[in-house]
């Protein structure tokens, strides 16, 4: 059996995977809140936010936050008795 | 305002209950992230909900502040060090391990050779686990700049691959190993 090291296939997948431009982790955090409203509605992003899905696909850091994101505003609205907003 | 810091409160118990978050720090973040809430609340664009923008400020706080914690005390070189991609093993048993081998040889040698020193420090880094914002704060950079670094080696890394005669299917194809023996 070959020695393998966690993260070196996402690592290798990530580089295959490599668009000439892609949106930078800061400025994917800018229209992360935007991105987010969409997938709790159910709704396709349109294309203006189609940076932030690319980018989502490739930086394991930013998914994590994008998937707590979506688990904390779940919470909060339910804090407020299911009131999507203030 | 109480009625957001109740929300923040509610969302961070809700987004971090399976970390080992006790329930002064999450007070404590939702007040620090109230604060910035009120601080920048001229920026906000009304793209998205209110509560979702504010729940991203606050849901970055908390992550940001576990993720310091967690590499505390932990230099920029040691993060690096931590993720070198070792020497492998040389004895293998079928084609898939000798084929999974050359892959492995090809992305250590292009990341010894092929890489600047920072984008090295820093794609060793991620492999070490350690998150982009840590390598930013370690930098005294931010996380556009360094994922920029990540994005300029990562396409060095996928000419490299291509060079050595691979191709996305073959690739794929070793990559699939991965799961069911890495």
């Amino acid at each position: 059996m070959a020695e393998q090291r966690p993260g070196v296939k996402a690592l290798v997948e990530q580089a295959l995977s490599v668009l000439p431009q892609e949106l930078g982790c800061d400025s994917c955090a800018d229209y992360l809140a935007a991105y987010a409203d969409y997938r709790l509605g159910g709704r396709t992003p349109p294309d203006s936010l189609k940076g932030v899905g690319e980018h989502l696909d490739r930086c394991e850091a930013c998914l994590e936050e994008f998937k707590l994101l979506l688990d904390a505003v779940q919470g909060a609205r339910d804090s407020l008795g299911g009131q999507h907003d203030l | 305002m109480a009625d957001l810091r109740a929300a923040l409160v509610a969302g961070l118990n809700r987004a971090f209950r399976q970390s080992d978050v006790g329930s002064a720090l999450i007070e404590d973040v939702a007040q620090e992230a109230l604060l910035r809430i009120v601080d920048r609340v001229g920026t906000f664009r009304g793209e998205s909900r209110f509560l979702t923008w504010a729940m991203a400020i606050a849901t970055r706080s908390m992550l940001s502040h576990l993720r310091r914690a967690q590499w505390k005390n932990v230099s920029l070189d040691e993060m690096a060090a931590a993720g070198l991609i070792p020497r492998l093993a040389t004895v293998v048993s079928n084609d898939e391990d000798l084929d999974r081998l050359r892959l492995m040889d090809v992305v250590r040698a292009a990341i010894e050779n092929d890489l600047t020193d920072r984008q090295r420090q820093i794609i060793q880094a991620e492999l070490a686990g350690v998150p982009p914002d840590v390598i930013a704060e370690r930098m005294g950079s931010n996380r556009n700049a360094v994922y920029k670094l990540v994005h300029d080696a990562r396409a060095r890394l996928k000419r490299a691959i291509l060079a050595a005669g691979w191709t996305p299917d073959s690739v794929k194809s070793v990559l699939k190993g991965f799961d069911t023996n890495g």
